[in-house]
């Protein structure tokens, strides 16, 4: 009887998600990004960034598709938490002032569909003053909420506390900003 | 009871706001009162307010994104991330001010005591690793034919090096690529010697990626899913004939992962045995079947059928795996 050595390699599963084919990137591009660049819109508040730090994402988690276990996570967690990870590098390069730019969002509101436009471009700008007024945990979670579309149990994954301490803090920070709005009317 | 009550409010806000995300409006949600009605409608609002990429953003980027998909390059990079990390050791500037040379006789004895314990530590686990049931009940299954060594266990205890003396029967074994593909079933059916079972039962959002055809007597099908549910991910199932077309006994043989403890995977006479141990496997039932299931990065679940032999390897939940297992005809 002859020998053999066996070869060490990486798992199959890992190596079957290395080979993503034109369908499947089609079906995880179209899926994700509109929903990662309105996460990225609510996040830093500037079009271009939104768009740079967008396509950063997509590279990175294309590049690491290898890593992504389902045992440990959903996928859209795994991404989120890519794209989280690149906002916190990219915040703590720049101070926040820089980034907000409120005509680009009057110029994007243009750009919206026809529920975007339900909001005048000068709200939406105000929607993201509001944001922006807010706690930097408290702005996370509305944003994985509303612009990623998230359950609170996957923000909680990927913000480190329980989906209940989401929930009220989700609803705590909606309250807040909707009597920020409520001011500004008065 | 205020806490609770803030609790039952939050969640109650955090169930209608995901109706909402889904389509619902808001006057629709059960309202809990007028400051959570108002809360609510601003919610409503919120999710109205939908940011859209500008359509030349989105048309460039896939564009990019493809480009390295195609490329030779883009795989090979993604095929990198896999390989374990060579951890880089910052490099300090010396700081001998600071570090007085008791602090250093300190740090080198305590270094030293975790040295020692990390070799008795290893040794034992390497040991219990050798002694798992997966080895005993391999070697207890083919005693004279198999042999197990382990080599450079220590040298690198993480990864364990395997070799195997050739059994009598032809192994086949799950490739990562290769083989003749076939975008549908009924053209891979053409070249196969038997009639290619595919489930009945797909979880919405999967659908088929290719064929790949190993020899006339193997084939096997790769799946895809990507919904909101189960996020993004894949299901093989391999069947070949138990004899091939030589006529020849064939066993089902795979790793299953490099720098894992449950490196290799056998299947033989019908019993998966897992050499340098694993999480072990499960007998499961379903009308008319029997198989195994074993739990790793997902589950794969092999079976017999007739004189076919089956595996099938999903990133889904357990209950849909055997879902889909059972549905294989």
């Amino acid at each position: 009887m002859d020998e053999m050595t066996l070869p060490l390699r990486p798992s199959w599963a890992r190596i079957q998600m290395a080979e993503v084919d034109e369908a499947t990137f089609e079906e995880l591009y179209e899926h994700y990004l509109p929903r990662l660049f309105n996460y990225m819109i609510y996040r830093v508040g500037n079009r271009q960034l939104a768009e740079d730090l967008t396509a950063t994402v997509f590279e990175k988690a294309l590049t690491r598709i290898t890593t992504y276990r389902r045992d440990r996570g959903a996928f859209s967690t795994w991404l989120f938490t890519i794209a989280r990870n690149v906002i916190i590098d990219h915040l703590r390069q720049q101070a926040r002032a820089e980034i907000v730019n409120l005509d680009d969002l009057r110029a994007m509101a243009a750009l919206g569909t026809p529920e975007a436009q339900y909001l005048r471009q000068e709200e939406l700008a105000r929607l993201y003053t509001g944001l922006n007024s807010l706690a930097e945990r408290e702005r996370e979670i509305i944003a994985l909420k509303f612009a990623a579309e998230l359950p609170n149990t996957r923000i909680a994954q990927i913000v480190g506390l329980s989906a209940e301490n989401v929930g009220v803090i989700l609803y705590r920070a909606i309250g807040k900003l909707r009597k920020r709005f409520e001011e500004e009317d008065e | 009871m205020m806490k609770e009550n803030r609790l039952d409010l939050s969640a109650e806000f955090s169930r209608n706001v995901d109706e909402l995300l889904r389509g619902a409006r808001a006057e629709d949600c059960n309202v809990l009162s007028g400051e959570y009605q108002a809360n609510l409608e601003f919610a409503e609002r919120l999710v109205r307010t939908r940011f859209c990429p500008d359509p030349l953003f989105k048309a460039g980027l896939k564009q990019s994104l493809q480009g390295k998909l195609a490329s030779e390059a883009g795989l090979q990079q993604r095929l990198r991330a896999l390989l374990p990390r060579q951890e880089q050791r910052p490099q300090y500037a010396p700081r001998t001010g600071l570090i007085t040379a008791r602090r250093r006789l300190a740090l080198g004895g305590l270094l030293a005591l975790l040295l020692v314990g990390g070799i008795i530590l290893g040794w034992r686990s390497a040991s219990t690793v050798l002694a798992e049931d997966g080895v005993v009940r391999l070697l207890r299954l083919r005693e004279q034919e198999v042999v197990v060594l382990m080599q450079e266990a220590f040298r690198q205890a993480y990864r364990l090096r395997t070799r195997i003396t050739r059994i009598g029967v032809k192994l086949v074994e799950l490739p990562e690529k290769g083989a003749e593909v076939y975008p549908t079933v009924a053209e891979a059916q053409a070249v196969v010697a038997f009639p290619i079972r595919v489930p009945a039962y797909l979880p919405p959002g999967c659908r088929l990626k290719d064929v790949r055809v190993l020899e006339p007597s193997a084939v096997v099908a790769d799946y895809r899913y990507l919904d909101d549910r189960y996020g993004f991910g894949l299901v093989s199932i391999l069947q070949f004939q138990r004899l091939n077309i030589r006529g020849e006994k064939q066993d089902l043989f795979f790793t299953v992962g490099e720098g894992t403890r449950e490196e290799i995977l056998l299947i033989l006479d019908r019993k998966p045995a897992i050499l340098a141990a694993g999480q072990g496997w499960r007998g499961v039932r379903w009308p008319g079947k029997k198989g195994y299931i074993v739990v790793w990065e997902g589950y794969i679940v092999n079976w017999e059928d007739e004189d076919m032999v089956f595996s099938l390897w999903s990133t889904l939940p357990r209950e849909e795996t055997l879902r889909v297992a059972a549905s294989v005809r």
